[in-house]
């Protein structure tokens, strides 16, 4: 445990690490300040459905109708006049088949897909059944606001909370190196079993950013956008839909998401994900202990999947390309839509989740075999 | 007892060392070999930096590798190139090497403040490593490497830096340190370990070439070393070691089995020894 407070403490005492965090921070602050367009529509929402269940409803229409006239408080009304159980007959065929004639030149990715929309099928039958399509969550704007928060600021937040844990996960990893101090430190009784402490410094310390980053970012929205009356509805609420492809269907999740589990949830895989990442550079600043050489490879490494990803699906490589969706950089850029059916990013129900868990395994055991290696090779200093 | 059994380290093609064979018990070691003999690689596969290509290092019949965090708990090391953490004190970064050596905490710092005060950094132990100088800084290398209480104490190149003064007082601490523990101190300087080491050791053609006491070595050098007037031709066999400042003009102390005339047989010491042996630049 000492050691590992001496880990953190060589990243705490790095002036430009917190430079970096209030960079990021400020950052965040002028992204929230981009979403103004929208905020007076989702306040004023707030207000006039304050108080209401999230359920549409006789009461819910009664108790908006009872709201002081305006042209807005009419607008809201006719829109929620105008709700109908949209998953009672949704048409999944065309959905399911737009997907499938992409992928139909590979068999495998074909078959996966396919049976991702039977189970899709299940699901919008469930949905039917409890009525999620008539939550309000806030009404006509949700789709704007929700794409804002988890497309814009989340994504915001996730990339900022993974580079500067894989940079402090580098970090640690060259530092003895970079101070000279390897030689002294390798031979001591800890030895070379140091790297297991900074390794574990480095992923506790990349939550710990990405957990900073998260609970500022959106304490600082939540200050100025009221959700207070939003956190029981259902997340896949009518007036929530996604857009991949430019096709646009509802939020479509593989299990009931009330507002604030979701945001749990999201943030939660964020923060797994960002783990993936730390591990990632956990590998290669042990495998290759110079601080830039490391940090190129990782770069190389996330470019190059994600370049790999794109090269697979113009070329038609379905199968290829639905291996390569299961990285984490695939993962990173379908942040807005986790927890859905991710079109042509998912070729599996829970690919954002099996992904990240895969990609926990994975890095972990990449991890513990780079350690070893390094427990077994020369200490060049 | 310390073993290093048939070593040989190899860099791909490049052989670093070769079959290296050495008992080390309790005692002060000089490894003396000019730059580039494989002292450092010997000193840093003692420490389990490096890994033998063939052979085994053994303590006490067991090999160090096996014995891991075993063995390392009884070694004490100073790097050549000791490093340290600017921003740290003397006392922060020896607290942090007491972690690294799994010393209790309240146990480390009784025994960080008689280091500082033997060392004499008793008043600097506030200072940052960074404001510290050459000499200081080494003084806290030492502090660490023997801060675990070490039963093998190796120091590389423990002098690089220091000014005479400071090379003195090294001396004398290695001397009182060196009572039931092997310490072992690599150098290129004879002056260091002329007076302190019980046994030199000596490399050369990347082979162990000698393992001896100091007047042991200079026995072997008895009657080739001379000194003859600076003018003095040397023959092919007879080599210049040194150069001195005599009471009539400058006279040269060369190495050879058959002296020029008007040569003056004189008593060999260490340095005569080591130039002797690495003439020509052998390593």
């Amino acid at each position: 445990m000492r050691l590992l407070r001496y880990e953190w403490s060589k990243l705490s005492h790095l002036p430009a690490f917190w430079g970096v965090l209030v960079l990021c921070l400020a950052f965040n602050c002028l992204l929230i300040g981009s979403g103004d367009r929208w905020r007076w529509e989702w306040n004023e929402t707030a207000a006039m459905t304050g108080g209401l269940s999230q359920r549409v409803d006789g009461d819910f229409l009664d108790g908006l109708g009872r709201r002081p006239q305006s042209d807005y408080r009419n607008y809201l009304l006719s829109a929620a006049e105008g709700m109908t159980d949209i998953y009672a007959d949704y048409d999944l065929k065309s959905l399911s088949d737009f997907y499938n004639s992409y992928v139909k030149s590979s068999p495998t990715a074909a078959v996966l897909m396919e049976c991702k929309y039977e189970r899709l099928a299940e699901r919008i039958a469930h949905l039917s059944e409890t009525g999620a399509a008539m939550d309000w969550y806030s009404g006509p704007i949700t789709h704007y606001v929700h794409q804002f928060l988890y497309g814009t600021l989340m994504r915001a937040v996730l990339t900022e909370g993974a580079v500067l844990g894989m940079l402090s996960m580098l970090f640690l990893l060259g530092y003895e190196n970079q101070q000279r101090t390897a030689a002294g430190v390798y031979a001591s009784r800890t030895g070379r079993k140091l790297c297991r402490w900074k390794v574990l410094a480095g992923i506790t310390w990349a939550l710990a950013v990405y957990l900073l980053l998260a609970a500022v970012t959106l304490g600082i929205f939540l200050l100025f956008w009221d959700w207070s009356g939003v956190w029981g509805g259902s997340v896949s609420g009518q007036f929530n839909y996604i857009i991949d492809l430019f096709y646009p269907r509802p939020f479509f999740t593989w299990t009931d998401f009330t507002v604030g589990g979701y945001l749990a949830a999201a943030v939660g895989l964020g923060g797994l994900l960002t783990v993936v990442f730390a591990l990632l550079a956990a590998i290669c600043g042990t495998l290759v202990r110079n601080v830039y050489l490391s940090a190129l490879l990782l770069a190389l490494l996330l470019c190059g999947s994600a370049a790999a990803q794109a090269l697979c699906s113009q070329a038609g490589l379905w199968m290829g390309y639905a291996l390569l969706t299961f990285q984490p950089v695939s993962i990173w850029l379908t942040i807005n839509g986790w927890f859905t059916e991710l079109g042509l990013n998912a070729f599996v129900p829970w690919q954002e989740t099996v992904s990240t868990g895969l990609g926990l395994a994975v890095c972990g055991m990449g991890t513990a075999l780079a350690l070893r290696h390094f427990g077994r090779k020369d200490v060049m200093t | 007892m310390l073993t290093v059994e048939h070593v040989t380290k190899k860099y791909g093609d490049f052989t670093a060392l070769e079959d290296i064979f050495l008992q080390f018990t309790a005692g002060v070691y000089g490894l003396l070999a000019p730059n580039g003999a494989g002292k450092t690689t010997l000193i840093k596969m003692l420490t389990t930096l490096l890994f033998p290509t063939s052979g085994q290092i053994l303590w006490e019949g067991e090999d160090i590798h096996a014995l891991d965090e075993e063995y390392r708990g009884l070694l004490g090391y100073l790097p050549q190139e000791f490093g340290y953490y600017p921003g740290y004190t003397p006392r922060q970064f020896l607290r942090y090497v007491a972690a690294l050596q799994c010393i209790p905490r309240k146990e480390a710092d009784g025994r960080i403040s008689k280091l500082l005060e033997l060392v004499g950094l008793s008043d600097a132990e506030l200072k940052k490593m960074r404001q510290l100088s050459g000499g200081m800084r080494q003084r806290v290398g030492i502090a660490q490497a023997m801060l675990n209480d070490p039963k093998l104490l190796i120091l590389d190149e423990p002098t690089a830096g220091l000014d005479p003064r400071e090379r003195v007082r090294f001396r004398n601490l290695i001397h009182s340190l060196a009572e039931d523990r092997i310490v072992i101190l690599s150098t290129h300087i004879v002056s260091d370990i002329e007076t302190i080491a019980g046994q030199i050791v000596m490399l050369r053609d990347h082979r162990l070439f000698c393992c001896d006491s100091p007047a042991g070595i200079c026995g072997k050098m008895k009657g080739r070393v001379f000194e003859v007037p600076a003018e003095t031709a040397l023959a092919e066999n007879q080599f210049l070691l040194s150069e001195r400042q005599g009471e009539q003009g400058t006279v040269l102390r060369i190495f050879c089995d058959t002296p020029p005339r008007g040569a003056v047989p004189v008593t060999p010491g260490l340095e005569d020894a080591f130039l002797a042996i690495y003439r020509e630049g052998q390593v």
